[in-house]
């Protein structure tokens, strides 16, 4: 099942009074259960995409189908749904609400789902189980490690069952030992629940873990490997 | 997002309040602020506003006068030749619909006493009339009320302290050594000096008892409180004996009548102008012109031509055509008010109207100025309602004694008390503006905090986006913690307005030495104790209105938060 296809997708956007190409007409598709990398130097579009992809942004041409659907056709409203159901995020700098607890983060995507309390409860216990944070539950993040901390980011991308985690840079914070932990779990809920990981890198480790990475260049594919 | 996910968004706005405590503080601190004062001030005013007006209509107006429309008029100026007689007629067309009426005959003058003189309102009333309709017989402190007949007033208790007339209530210790004691025979010195005791004396313009100090040298009695009736009486009989109940009203009184001459520039200049068809030529045979003396001369005493240029005068409003008699009025002194309605208090004395008729008075004619009205059995709590309307009133006269004169009509207590009305719808509106003032600053200080924190949570609030919050969810929740805050500060100020108010309510607060220092007139007709009233929805809304508007104002930073992209959120530093 093709979980994404970008089509000719274009995005400019406005720098100090002059446009940036961010991607130049990208074609890609992925399908549901891959594990893959968007590679590239810094500027090159990777993260861009990716956000076009996540709905976090909107596209300057081209289509754009996220789970079939053409996101440049919905609503800011739509477009939010979409992200609470079907993507979860994981990002370079985890991200936490600082306020809440590692419990209540966790479970704070299901909150917006309108899951009931009962089952929350379970999921955000089986989500830190998954993610080794047992007994972590009630700390706050800034009592956590960094590597700690892009767990409960998992754990929270995870949670709610997402067909696609999109992971901005996940290790870039992290040390290679935690780094390297943080890849073999994401690899093992790639395995175990079949759910689609793409990651916008530079890190040749997360690619080394990767069965697919795309190289972009100056906002276009260059090389498209599958191992 | 479900009930469940409107509480954990609560949590969450909590958590993000307990983040910012001292901003968070101040805020609610500045709503905690506005509500109490709210409350407190909203409270004070209806309380002294209805107390006001009670007092207005039980001493002062009854819930309507009929009057002539030209007195109405010139209200300010009370003037006397503008009465009317006949007002049995009215009375008894308002006793048969079930009103009580009570006549009176207001005049100004002076009164003097054995050591002094005051500006006094002098009042004719009919003492049985008046007391179906007006409280004041209820308000004599001292002495008794006027009966029929006699010539004496009861005069207002401050007036009467200034003029040292009546039972002295503040001498000073030379007053009672020096002129008081010496009246009075030897055996009766030492009853008279153990009604009073030593009090404080106060500095001028103090009105807290703190300020309040005792000078050597210039030590000041007070009657004791606790004296009973019979030694009151006593000492009310001995003061009479001895001549300090004696007084003499001196006035003018105005008489329409035509003028024995009218001089040639004033007729010119005031009556030629104006005169219509027929008054000139009318003029013009009753007066003739003195070359002489340049002035027209009374030539007739025709009393039907007499009437008729008088009119035409009166039509006018020919100054001239008002005489003016001096009349010195001895009286004794009956009573001392002490009315909660301190416009009794102060200058302002009750004679019997019949006494004050005859020829050593007024001389009138059976003329009153004012005929006061009220519901028989009236409550004098409760403010009149539609059946003391003016119209009801009219209609009960008319029904009973035919169409009313064109001249005269019937005002109700509003009319008469516009200065009452007017200062209590004053002060309530520059003291509610002033505390709106407050409110909208408090809610700046609201909209300041939340920009400042979404500003500080920016990223947050992306990754929130991210995570697949809608906009209408985010505004609410940001709108949810600025409620917060609003709810915290108001559910304070909602006690602290009750907490303060409890005690303004009853016993109330005692303004006494300040409404001496001001003569009485605070605008309101309240002698001395303030009392507040409890104004319950005043208390709810004042409440929900801080918290739903702690909400709103979040509305614009909230907004601002969303239209930043998500991305641009997220990458904010």
């Amino acid at each position: 099942m093709t979980v994404i296809k970008a089509e000719n997708v274009v995005k400019d956007y406005g720098l100090n009074g002059t446009t940036v190409h961010a991607l130049r007409g990208v074609n890609l598709e992925f399908q549901g259960g891959e594990f893959a990398v968007i590679a590239g130097p810094s500027g090159s579009g990777k993260s861009t995409f990716l956000h076009l992809a996540g709905c976090l942004d909107t596209l300057s041409g081209g289509t754009m189908l996220v789970g079939g659907s053409d996101i440049s056709k919905m609503s800011r409203k739509q477009l939010a749904i979409l992200r609470r159901h079907s993507i979860g995020f994981i990002f370079q700098a985890y991200n936490l609400i600082p306020v809440l607890s590692v419990e209540e983060n966790i479970s704070f995507p299901l909150t917006l789902l309108g899951v009931d309390k009962k089952e929350i409860k379970e999921r955000t216990a089986q989500a830190l189980q998954e993610v080794g944070l047992e007994g972590m539950s009630r700390r706050r993040p800034k009592e956590m490690s960094g590597g700690q901390q892009q767990r409960v980011a998992i754990a929270r991308a995870l949670v709610k069952k997402p067909a696609l985690i999109l992971a901005d840079e996940p290790t870039a914070n992290l040390d290679s030992t935690i780094g390297r932990e943080i890849l073999e779990l994401m690899l093992a809920l790639n395995k175990s629940a079949g759910t689609t990981f793409i990651f916008s890198t530079h890190d040749q480790m997360v690619m080394d873990y990767a069965r697919r990475v795309v190289h972009i260049r100056d906002g276009q594919v260059d090389r498209d490997e599958v191992k | 997002m479900t009930f469940s996910g409107i509480i954990e968004l609560k949590r969450m706005a909590l958590r993000n309040l307990a983040r910012h405590k001292v901003k968070t503080v101040l805020s609610v601190l500045a709503i905690t602020v506005s509500v109490t004062m709210y409350i407190v001030m909203d409270g004070w005013i209806a309380g002294m506003t209805i107390d006001s007006l009670r007092n207005l209509i039980s001493y002062e107006t009854g819930a309507a006068k009929l009057q002539t429309k030209v007195y109405f008029d010139k209200l300010d100026d009370k003037p006397m030749y503008e009465n009317f007689s006949g007002w049995e007629r009215y009375a008894a067309a308002l006793d048969q619909a079930g009103y009580a009426a009570a006549p009176r005959f207001v005049f100004g003058g002076t009164l003097y006493s054995m050591t002094g003189s005051a500006p006094v309102e002098f009042h004719g009333i009919d003492p049985d009339r008046d007391g179906q309709v007006m409280r004041l017989a209820e308000s004599v402190e001292f002495g008794r009320f006027i009966r029929e007949g006699e010539f004496a007033i009861v005069l207002g208790a401050v007036t009467a302290d200034k003029l040292k007339t009546g039972i002295p209530t503040r001498p000073t210790k030379f007053e009672l050594e020096n002129e008081i004691l010496p009246m009075l025979p030897e055996a009766e010195q030492g009853f008279a000096r153990g009604l009073y005791e030593l009090a404080e004396k106060k500095k001028p313009g103090a009105y807290d008892k703190k300020e309040l100090e005792l000078t050597e040298g210039d030590e000041r009695y007070i009657l004791r409180r606790d004296i009973s009736a019979a030694d009151a009486d006593k000492y009310w009989a001995l003061l009479e004996e001895a001549g300090r109940m004696n007084l003499q009203i001196s006035t003018v009184i105005d008489i329409k009548a035509a003028p024995e001459s009218v001089r040639k520039d004033r007729y010119e200049a005031d009556l030629l102008p104006v005169f219509i068809a027929g008054e000139r030529a009318l003029f013009e045979r009753v007066y003739g012109y003195d070359e002489v003396l340049e002035a027209w001369l009374l030539e007739t005493d025709d009393p039907a031509l007499l009437e008729q240029v008088l009119a035409a005068m009166v039509r006018v409003d020919y100054s001239g055509a008002i005489r003016h008699v001096n009349q010195l009025i001895p009286v004794v002194l009956a009573g001392m008010v002490n009315a909660p309605n301190p416009q009794l208090n102060y200058n302002t004395a009750f004679m019997p109207l019949d006494a004050l008729a005859g020829d050593t008075g007024m001389m009138l004619d059976g003329e009153v100025t004012e005929l006061i009205i009220r519901q028989k059995n009236a409550d004098h709590s409760a403010l009149p309602g539609t059946a003391e309307s003016a119209a009801a009133i009219t209609a009960a006269i008319e029904a009973g004694a035919g169409p009313l004169p064109p001249e005269l009509a019937v005002e109700d207590w509003r009319g008469y008390g516009k200065d009452a009305l007017a200062a209590a719808a004053g002060d309530n509106w520059s003291t509610r503006i002033m505390i709106i003032i407050l409110f909208i600053l408090s809610f700046l200080g609201i909209a300041n905090t939340m920009l400042l924190a979404i500003l500080e949570r920016t990223r947050e609030i992306g990754m929130i986006r991210a995570q697949g919050m809608t906009d209408g969810q985010l505004v609410f929740t940001l709108m949810l913690e600025a409620g917060l805050v609003g709810l915290i500060g108001s559910a304070i100020g909602v006690l602290a307005g009750c907490l303060i108010t409890i005690p303004m309510v009853d016993p109330g607060i005692d303004f006494g030495n300040m409404a001496d220092a001001l003569g009485g007139d605070f605008g309101y007709r309240i002698s001395a104790i303030f009392r507040s009233a409890w104004n319950p929805p005043v208390i709810v809304l004042s409440g929900i209105a801080a918290t739903v508007l702690s909400a709103l104002v979040a509305f614009f930073p909230a907004r601002r938060a969303i239209k930043m992209s998500i991305t641009e959120s997220m990458r904010f530093d």
